[in-house]
């Protein structure tokens, strides 16, 4: 084996030139699709976590009905001694409850439909970007009542900045209209327009005095350490909190748009990966018929000597495994580099920010490399390497030695 | 004892829209330990009868047996046993692995054979140094002679003690002094290991180096005469 190894090693090297071109293209398709991979995950972690930090956490606590039909008769009492199970689990990172409901905002010359988002001032900002993404002003406060954090494109849109007054209204829970005059405090900016431009955010107290009675809530909102314990996380609630008739639901519960873009876009690598292996099965099978065609008569006399024709096969494959493991090390030490500088500066996509925001998205994009994938796209490449090298290896195997060696040395 | 025995043995080939009838009936028989020259002008059939005799080339009709087995009725695995483990090659030109080195080809046979690496490595350096390369094995053939690398060959084809070596035109390529100089050493080797040499020539050296000397034309056995 040391031997054909040896061979396989050498003859690869025979022809310098060929082989460092068709090296070259094997690994600027590694190249391709890694940085392909590199992108469009770096796109739906991006979609995913800014709807999570902007507002769904990972997993949600709701009252019974509430995902199915958002409105205040499916909240649910608060419950005190879930703050006990959620403090104690240490996959999570932090918690909120939240009184939210479909309502009016309306000044005297301008009328919205908004998001009331009843936030605990303390640890709404612990659960989501809303503290960071505040522009001008402050976020809504227990010490300071009826004031509203609103979005910069609705403050614009309404001509309302900070100090100014507008009316909230909304149904309450035994079904009159609530409503209250609240004083802008903050202006956010979470770089989605059409989140800013439709949601506001008070103070549970202020939304409980002015939609419901007593300590409800809507939802309880949990932010973990680690996107994938969402569904563990979950199940363990669920059986903890079996018997208070709440739902709880993950952020691919509420999120099924994104799920079926993450789901769309897997579909619609693959044929597009293919193509970059197709591609490259070809110039293995050229390269290697090339050089066949070159060692023919060498064949011949090794095939003449008594080399069984599996083991000429096994010489050719070894090639074939050689040339991409080279080009596997050179295509994902150049991807991955590459992948890494692009997540680490980013990329500049506000050119298209009409889409980005359309998709939930920044104007840079920071593409990510998830490790398991990438091992795939280079085990796929070993892989087509090896399968498409069988051609190639078989017609050398079928050689008729004694007209082989006729041919020229 | 006969190691050789070709009965009646013809073979015709399609050249284009033309058949070819390369033997027409060869009888022949060589003993264990001969040193034979078939000799015979281009298109006579000497390289196709060591083809046929090695199991390389099939046959039309006819007879070959070697070493007690009828080489025509074997499967093409039996025949590539056979020719791994019985007969030994030499071609006109081109005959190493460039990519292996001297010893390197020289152990190739006895790698395909399974032998162990340790006994591959002494045999090689011993033969190497009996055909007078010893200090070579490290060499690619690309940097040696044409003689050193028909020495080489050599080297390789007796290695695993064949019962019979076929050559091919050895000498071709050569030039008269070191032609010679690889025919002692091959008849060095037929004297001193008894292993069966059968060369295809129309080297005049060749035929003067034989005991035996056939001579081939238009596919038939004109003369044959041992010295």
């Amino acid at each position: 084996m040391k031997t054909l190894l040896k061979m396989a090693w050498l003859n690869i090297w025979r022809n310098k030139r060929r082989t460092l071109i068709l090296l070259c293209a094997m690994a600027a398709g590694l190249i391709g699709v890694l940085f392909t991979m590199g992108f469009m995950q770096g796109w739906m972690n991006q979609m995913v976590d800014n709807a999570i930090m902007t507002y769904e956490g990972h997993v949600k606590i709701l009252g019974k009905g509430f995902q199915r039909n958002p409105v205040i008769e499916n909240s649910m009492p608060a419950m005190p001694d879930v703050e006990g199970i959620l403090n104690r689990d240490p996959r999570v990172r932090a918690w909120t409850e939240r009184l939210t409901a479909q309502g009016l905002l309306s000044t005297p010359t301008d009328s919205r439909v908004v998001t009331i988002v009843g936030a605990d001032p303390d640890r709404e900002p612990q659960v989501s970007v809303i503290g960071e993404a505040l522009r001008d002003g402050e976020f809504v406060s227990s010490k300071e009542p009826l004031k509203i954090a609103i979005g910069r494109t609705l403050s614009e849109k309404i001509k309302k900045g900070l100090g100014k007054k507008v009316v909230l209204m909304s149904q309450r829970l035994d079904g009159e209209i609530g409503s209250a005059a609240f004083r802008v405090g903050g202006l956010f900016d979470t770089g989605s327009g059409s989140y800013d431009e439709s949601t506001v955010y008070i103070s549970l107290a202020d939304a409980r005095q002015m939609l419901a009675e007593g300590d409800r809530v809507t939802e309880i909102t949990i932010l973990l350490h680690d996107i994938k314990d969402s569904e563990v996380v979950a199940a363990d609630l669920a059986r903890e909190l079996k018997e208070r008739g709440v739902e709880v639901v993950t952020w691919k519960d509420r999120l099924p748009f994104i799920v079926e873009m993450i789901k769309l876009s897997d579909r619609f690598a693959i044929p597009y990966y293919a193509l970059f292996y197709i591609a490259m099965a070809f110039g293995i099978v050229n390269t290697l018929l090339m050089a066949i065609g070159e060692r023919t008569h060498e064949i011949g006399i090794m095939l003449a000597m008594g080399m069984h024709r599996r083991t000429l096969v096994l010489l050719i494959m070894l090639e074939s495994l050689f040339l991409a493991i080279l080009a596997a090390l050179a295509g994902a030490g150049i991807g991955w580099g590459l992948v890494a500088w692009f997540g680490h500066r980013g990329i500049d996509l506000s050119a298209f920010s009409a889409a980005m925001e359309y998709y939930g998205l920044g104007h840079v994009l920071y593409p990510v490399l998830d490790p398991g994938r990438a091992a795939w796209a280079v085990v796929a490449m070993l892989a087509v390497a090896l399968v498409f090298s069988f051609y190639p290896a078989a017609r050398a195997a079928r050689l008729v030695p004694v007209e082989a060696i006729r041919r020229a040395g | 004892m006969k190691l050789l025995e070709v009965g009646q043995l013809k073979k015709d080939y399609r050249e284009g829209k033309t058949w070819v009838h390369a033997l027409r009936g060869v009888d022949l028989q060589i003993g264990e330990g001969e040193f034979v020259a078939i000799a015979g002008p281009s298109g006579s059939g000497k390289t196709t009868l060591l083809n046929v005799i090695s199991g390389l080339d099939s046959v039309t009709e006819g007879q070959v047996r070697f070493d007690g087995d009828d080489v025509t009725t074997m499967t093409p695995r039996q025949l590539t046993h056979m020719r791994l483990t019985k007969i030994g090659f030499v071609f006109q030109v081109y005959n190493l692995i460039p990519v292996l080195t001297a010893q390197e080809n020289v152990e190739f046979t006895m790698l395909l054979q399974g032998v162990p690496a340790a006994k591959r490595k002494a045999l090689s350096l011993d033969i190497l140094s009996r055909v007078g390369l010893a200090g070579y094995g490290h060499r690619r053939p690309p940097t040696m002679s044409g003689g050193q690398q028909q020495r080489v060959a050599v080297a390789r084809a007796i290695v695993t003690h064949p019962r019979l070596v076929l050559a091919d035109e050895p000498t071709a390529n050569l030039d008269s002094e070191t032609g010679a100089k690889l025919l002692d050493v091959m008849k060095e080797l037929n004297e001193t290991e008894k292993i069966t040499f059968i060369f295809s020539t129309h080297d005049p050296m060749v035929m003067d180096y034989s005991r035996r000397l056939i001579r081939v034309r238009d596919g038939r056995v004109d003369s044959d005469k041992t010295r």
